[in-house]
């Protein structure tokens, strides 16, 4: 075999390794327009999840999917109050941020930086209020389907609901880390000027 | 029993005895005050002191009062206070202590942010909905 073919054959393996891997591409979930009702958010949903099932997948869903709705049914009672509260705490940082950028400027120092981080982190919350109430959302619509007669919609909800839940938790770590990494230095280093 | 008789017993009739030169058993002192007067005045005596130790302690109480209204209205004081805490006038200026404080409670509330207990990453698995 010559080294062209070797190569060919390395590049053919690693192209089938990578296809047979299952390597996943999350589909992109966009934010439904304001004021969409439930059916123009199940279709837009079923066209950005794009869900095919095999005839025995599909059996065995609309078995099961009685019993998901009511795990998450429990699960959307409890999830509004932990929305709330984390919200309510993300506001509380944000309103400490915002007294004392005024006491430091009281203080007669130079707060832009303090500001511009400040501003970052109101950007975050506000995205955090995005997402949580677009999870929110796919949740009550979840419990809302009637998953036995549309199983193709119960699974692109689900999907839906679980890229939301991905998302959700990512941008947290991203919060948390802005308030860690950036805010609370530049605090201290106004602090230390004092 | 005859009259004579009668005023023997009673005492009072008895004949008083004199010593030599006739004068009386009780001894020259000065004249006794009557009780009746004598007692009337420690009462109003013990009347008169009631009344200026009441006055004196009314006197201590309002003196009190002036110098506590007066202490807490002084503003020197109040300049103090205002450093360390926030009054209704608005914020204060920071200083190193209020921005420590301010970074310790940031961290506080952000410690009480928890993904695992609020935001799961197997919350909608399939294992945790039976699918």
């Amino acid at each position: 075999m010559n080294k062209r073919n070797s190569v060919q054959l390395v590049l053919a393996l690693v192209l089938l390794v990578s296809l047979g891997s299952g390597v996943f591409v999350e589909a992109q979930v966009a934010s439904p327009p304001a004021g969409s009702t439930f059916e123009q958010r199940l279709a837009q949903r079923k066209s950005e999840q794009k869900i095919s099932l095999e005839e025995k997948d599909a059996t065995r869903l609309s078995k099961r999917c009685s019993n998901a709705k009511t795990t998450i049914n429990g699960l959307q009672q409890k999830l509004s109050e932990t929305v709330s509260n984390r919200r309510k705490t993300y506001e509380t940082i944000d309103a400490k941020l915002w007294v004392g950028i005024g006491q430091h400027k009281l203080a007669g120092q130079d707060t832009f930086a303090l500001e511009k981080q400040q501003a970052i982190y109101r950007q975050q919350i506000d995205k955090f209020n995005v997402l949580s109430a677009e999870y929110l959302q796919t949740i009550d619509d979840i419990v809302v389907l009637n998953c036995q007669t549309d199983v193709i919609g119960f699974k692109a909800l689900l999907e839906t609901s679980r890229s939301y839940l991905t998302q959700i938790r990512a941008h947290n770590e991203v919060m948390r880390v802005h308030v860690v990494n950036n805010i609370k230095p530049e605090l201290s280093n106004l602090g230390q000027k004092l | 029993m005859n009259p004579e008789q009668q005023n023997q017993q009673n005492p009072q009739n008895q004949p008083q005895v004199f010593q030599q030169g006739g004068a009386p058993t009780q001894p020259q002192t000065m004249p006794a005050v009557p009780p009746a007067l004598s007692q009337n005045s420690q009462q109003k005596s013990k009347k008169k002191l009631f009344i200026v130790i009441g006055a004196a302690v009314s006197v201590l109480v309002l003196l009190l009062i002036v110098v506590l209204v007066f202490s807490s209205s002084n503003p020197e004081k109040g300049v103090k206070e205002v450093e360390q805490t926030p009054t209704s006038n608005g914020p204060v200026p920071a200083t190193a202590i209020s921005t420590e404080q301010l970074n310790n409670s940031i961290s506080q509330d952000l410690s009480g942010v928890d993904d695992e207990t609020t935001f799961p990453v197997d919350q909608l698995s399939d294992d945790a909905l039976g699918l």
